[in-house]
């Protein structure tokens, strides 16, 4: 699939996802920050992470040395 | 010179020394307060009641030789997203209207404990995201101080009160620090407790200070860093003499970071590129730096984070209030809620590879260098763009803007540094360093 398919389908998926959760007029007023959170998926399922990398949370960062 | 112009170190002193009394310089501060504010409105609350009183006891103490310690009398004020025993905390939002905390965030606890004087709170943005407080720059009042720290920034640079404690989750300290040509510190994640603090994400939100000096900050972060047990983001790294360390400034290494250079306008880079040029002409080691590959997916990974945080942060007051709620972060509480969590884990995951990668290029240098902002302060409401902040809001590194110039317009510009993680005293140094070479940031003429 190219990328801006990827997108598209998490635009959709997002936009199936409010209507659900919020109604289709709310919605459609979230139209243009689903299209901006779409691109950002698109973005973070694409980039190569590492495979060993865990997530990082509180206990991070450690002190330089 | 009057006394609402003393930074809060030259305060302290001149209140250890007995030569001014803090309720003098309090009175000085309100007057200017009184002055201006109706035209910067960067309070949302001026406790004058219990700021003279605090004052009264200082001058008191003073007097018999009793110093709680270095900040002694000397009055800061916070953002009105840190609780404050007694005093209505309200975030800049309609649904936390009449709230009034009975416990002080650890950040305003810490300075208090080291004698300084809470004087008020200052407007920010609703819970810190995007919805804009009132606040005009004091450089040009048709422009915003930036945001979400907007009356913390407004407040320093408009004279009123000496050092502010600000936030920082995606760009909310060191840019309207640099909006308001003053020296803005975002530390460590961990570095200063956020306790007491409206959150707005578990792994970005940062306690900032700004204040119009590198000494000034030195201080602040001397005060309130350290680990907090009641915070379970707060670090255990060791907390060193962040003023001692100024006293060992000297020319620092310097990788420049121009991917940022050529997101800035023509203005902003030419006037970055001359300052990076005094820098080392007056002796700086500059060299080109290159950011690693994670660095890409920086903002998206930053992006996603905070908008599934603030939906989980928000949850159960959105679920009830959501009306009360502005636009712009009502938008961002619903897209959290829709964000899927393997995203978010991927995020987080992203945020660990660029913190890693980073590291190499920060065993090298001593801090990098970015223009703080693509443009000076914008004209209008809307906050300006944060998007020279967002690495370092995600990675947790520190970063600080120290000014470097006006534009054409007369807007302040600043140049943002930043270091590894827990090297606040070698980042300090080095903006100390640069601010000697740079000379001092002007105030606005209000």
């Amino acid at each position: 699939m190219d990328r801006e398919a990827q997108r598209a389908d998490y635009a959709a998926a997002l936009r199936a996802a409010a209507e659900q959760r919020f109604g289709a007029a709310r919605a459609a007023e979230l139209t243009q920050t689903i299209e901006d959170v779409a691109g950002w998926m698109l973005e973070v399922a694409t980039f190569p992470v590492g495979a060993e990398e865990a997530p990082a949370f509180y206990a991070e960062p450690e002190p330089s040395a | 010179m009057s006394l609402h112009t003393l930074d809060a170190i030259d305060a302290a002193r001149a209140i250890r020394e007995k030569v001014l009394s803090p309720a003098d310089l309090l009175e000085s501060l309100l007057e200017r307060i009184d002055r201006l504010d109706g035209r910067v409105q960067a309070w949302t609350l001026v406790d004058r009641a219990g700021a003279r009183e605090a004052a009264r006891r200082a001058g008191d103490e003073a007097a018999r030789g009793v110093f709680r310690g270095p900040l002694h009398g000397v009055p800061f004020a916070a953002k009105d997203i840190f609780y404050s025993a007694g005093l209505p905390t309200e975030g800049g939002s309609k649904v936390m209207a009449g709230f009034v905390p009975d416990y002080d965030a650890a950040a305003i606890a810490r300075l208090k404990a080291a004698g300084a004087i809470l004087l008020g709170k200052l407007h920010t943005t609703e819970f810190a995201t995007y919805d804009p407080a009132p606040t005009r720059n004091p450089w040009n009042l048709a422009c915003t101080p930036g945001g979400s720290s907007s009356g913390s920034a407004a407040a320093v640079a408009a004279r009123m009160i000496p050092l502010a404690l600000g936030t920082q989750t995606i760009g909310s300290n060191v840019r309207p620090a640099s909006y308001c040509g003053l020296v803005g510190l975002k530390p460590t994640f961990g570095r200063i407790s956020t306790r007491g603090v409206m959150a707005l994400s578990y792994t970005q939100d940062h306690v900032g200070l700004m204040a119009r000096s590198v000494e000034d900050v030195a201080l602040g972060l001397s005060i309130t860093a350290g680990h907090d047990p009641a915070d379970p983001s707060s670090a255990r790294a060791p907390v060193p003499d962040y003023l001692a360390a100024l006293t060992r400034r000297g020319a620092p290494r310097i990788g420049v970071l121009r991917e940022f250079f050529e997101r800035a306008t023509p203005e902003v880079a030419d006037v970055t590129a001359q300052t990076v040029n005094r820098l080392a002409r007056a002796g700086a080691v500059v060299e080109e730096a290159k950011l690693p590959p994670a660095f890409r997916a920086a903002y998206a990974a930053a992006y996603l984070i905070t908008r599934s945080d603030t939906a989980s942060i928000h949850a159960e007051r959105f679920a009830v209030k959501a009306e009360l709620y502005r636009p712009a972060i009502r938008s961002a509480i619903e897209m959290g809620m829709l964000i899927p969590g393997d995203f978010y884990v991927r995020a987080l995951r992203i945020r660990r590879q660029f913190r890693r990668e980073m590291n190499p290029l920060l065993e090298r240098y001593d801090v990098l260098l970015t223009p703080t902002t693509p443009a000076p302060a914008p004209e209008g409401m809307a906050t300006g763009d944060p998007q020279f902040q967002v690495p370092w809001s995600l990675s947790g590194l520190p970063s600080i803007t120290v000014p470097c110039g006006l534009t054409t317009s007369g807007l302040p510009l600043g140049i943002q540094l930043v270091s590894g993680a827990f090297s606040e005293a070698s980042l300090l140094s080095a903006s100390a360093w640069c601010e000697d070479v740079l000379g001092r940031g002007a105030a606005p003429g209000l």
